[in-house]
């Protein structure tokens, strides 16, 4: 027994890789959309939806994961005494790096996480994010390499690092007990979902093996190329193998490259739109999953990332810079751009000249 | 001396500046709040009655105008029913149900091409077309016609079979 403890112990990131991937596809056979079991750029939008950001009822549903994957991450590091008000690291350039993850995201349509559940749902056309995500990693490390540093965060008083953990308590409690309350979940995507309860519980699970790990899609690509082990893919590959059992033994894996739930043929954009996620994830300290839970953890500049992405789930809607089955739409590349353009700034701006 | 000198001069400008600044969007403020007040004030009621009545007779100005090609549609005679879909596009551009009417008359003359643009349009104006858990959910008559058509088509045509799989493949979209 206590091998075995150890061994989890030392394997924890493979082990919430495969849980990812397995809540991933365990979530849509509960009811969440195809290919999208777990999806934080989506789940942002959604939210913002139900909290009345954007008007789109086909993407409106306070879904319970998201403030689950912040909360697993709170109740995990508490009880493993990890959690620390900290801030004062650039929060409004993290600010606007998370608003720019979501408009990638939306671009591509989906997250990190998401690039990986659609490779393992069948969707070919997902390889065009995972080569952009890969490359905008990669860009991002060589400027960590030249000294790239938004500032070292402090610890602060309790409430800092609380409010956000706060908020989202407020919003899984009423995800559950009162979903009246807000906007959406009656059509189109937001129609389907999993049993509140369920999601909310498989969201706990979820953030808090994430917090203990640090699993982050971003991450590893980020830990492989600084260090050069393969390793630091396990969990990754694990995600992708364990979604992808799940949805060959429930024959939802599909492969095909046009008639792919939530995609579109744009591929040029899909890579270019990961390549802006890749990138930001890398300078602000992982994808937008990661982000929520750090800021479960108690670190209130990821908080600041976390609303600069509830923000933006609603300005991608309401701008109509999301990407639809069509395509790319005019705004949503116009955005990418100037996406590319503030984000190599910021990391211009902060590498080391001395 | 004179450099501080000159920097407080500089600086009381800028001070006067920011303060003129406030008072002018203060007022702007005001005067918003008590035109946005007057004009509540001045029959809220009313424009929504207003608003209410003009969508009813939009409404029923477009019932009157897809009637024609419904009717003829319903009786069968596919010609009649084209013709008068497409002249009540006209007007109607942005109509999904006059779409669909018109993608089911070309399927039925066996017009593909034309049919899945059809489709494709009615499905871009109302998504609830291919949602499954919709009353007006289309996917279980047109998948398997999809099938069927799959192999014989090229260019834009294959380009709105492969929208529409993708519509009918539902996800996060």
């Amino acid at each position: 027994m206590k091998w075995l403890l150890a061994w989890c112990k030392a394997h924890l990131d493979l082990i919430s890789g495969a849980a990812v991937g397995l809540a991933g596809a365990g979530l849509v056979l509960l009811g969440n959309p195809r290919n999208s079991g777990i999806c934080a750029s989506c789940f942002s939008e959604n939210v913002a939806g139900a909290l009345r950001l954007h008007g789109d009822p086909r993407m409106s549903y306070l879904r319970p994961e998201l403030p689950g994957f912040l909360l697993g991450a709170t109740l995990a590091a508490l009880a493993g005494r990890g959690f620390q008000s900290r801030s004062g690291s650039a929060p409004l350039v993290r600010f606007f790096l998370g608003v720019f993850l979501i408009v990638g995201s939306a671009v591509f349509l989906g997250c990190p996480i998401k690039v990986m559940l659609r490779l393992a749902g069948g969707d070919l056309t997902a390889f065009a994010g995972l080569g952009g995500l890969v490359a905008g990693a990669w860009v991002g490390v060589r400027f960590l390499k030249k000294g790239f540093f938004l500032g070292k965060s402090t610890r602060t008083g309790a409430l800092a690092g609380s409010v956000l953990p706060g908020a989202m308590a407020l919003l899984a409690v009423a995800s559950v007990l009162a979903p009246a309350a807000f906007t959406g979940g009656l059509v189109g995507a937001a129609r389907e979902h999993a049993p509140p309860l369920a999601s909310l519980a498989i969201g706990l699970v979820v953030g808090a093996l994430a917090q203990r790990s640090k699993f982050c899609v971003s991450g590893s690509l980020r830990n492989f190329f600084l260090t050069r082990k393969a390793r630091q893919l396990g969990g990754l590959l694990l995600l992708l193998v364990a979604a992808l059992g799940v949805n060959i033994a429930t024959g939802l894996f599909q492969p095909g490259l046009y008639d792919q739930p939530g995609s579109h043929l744009d591929w040029g954009w899909a890579a270019t739109g990961m390549f802006l996620v890749g990138l930001g994830a890398v300078l602000i300290g992982g994808c937008p999953f990661r982000q929520l839970v750090m800021a479960g953890e108690g670190d209130a500049d990821a908080g600041a990332a976390v609303l600069g992405m509830l923000v933006a789930g609603g300005l991608v809607q309401s701008w109509g810079l999301r990407s639809t089955i069509a395509g790319a739409t005019p705004a949503g590349k116009l955005a990418t751009l100037i996406g590319l353009v503030l984000v190599l700034g910021t990391a211009l701006a902060y590498r080391d000249r001395s | 001396m004179r450099d501080r000198g000159a920097a407080e001069i500089r600086s009381g400008w800028l001070e006067r500046a920011v303060a003129a600044a406030l008072v002018i969007v203060a007022l702007a403020a005001v005067i918003a709040a008590v035109r946005l007040g007057a004009a509540a004030g001045v029959g809220g009621e009313d424009l929504l009655a207003e608003l209410r009545a003009r969508t009813e007779r939009r409404v029923a100005a477009e019932r009157d105008q897809i009637r024609p090609a419904l009717a003829a549609a319903v009786q069968g005679e596919r010609e009649l029913a084209r013709r008068e879909a497409e002249a009540a596009l006209g007007g109607l551009a942005g109509n999904s149900q006059l779409h669909l009417l018109l993608a089911g008359v070309y399927r039925d003359a066996g017009a593909s091409a034309p049919a899945l643009r059809e489709y494709r349009r009615a499905v871009e104006l109302l998504r609830d077309y291919t949602d499954r858990r919709s009353p007006q959910f289309i996917g279980a008559g047109l998948a398997p016609w999809l099938r069927e058509v799959r192999p014989g088509l090229e260019g834009a045509a294959r380009g709105d079979l492969h929208y529409l799989e993708r519509a009918l493949a539902g996800g996060c979209s």
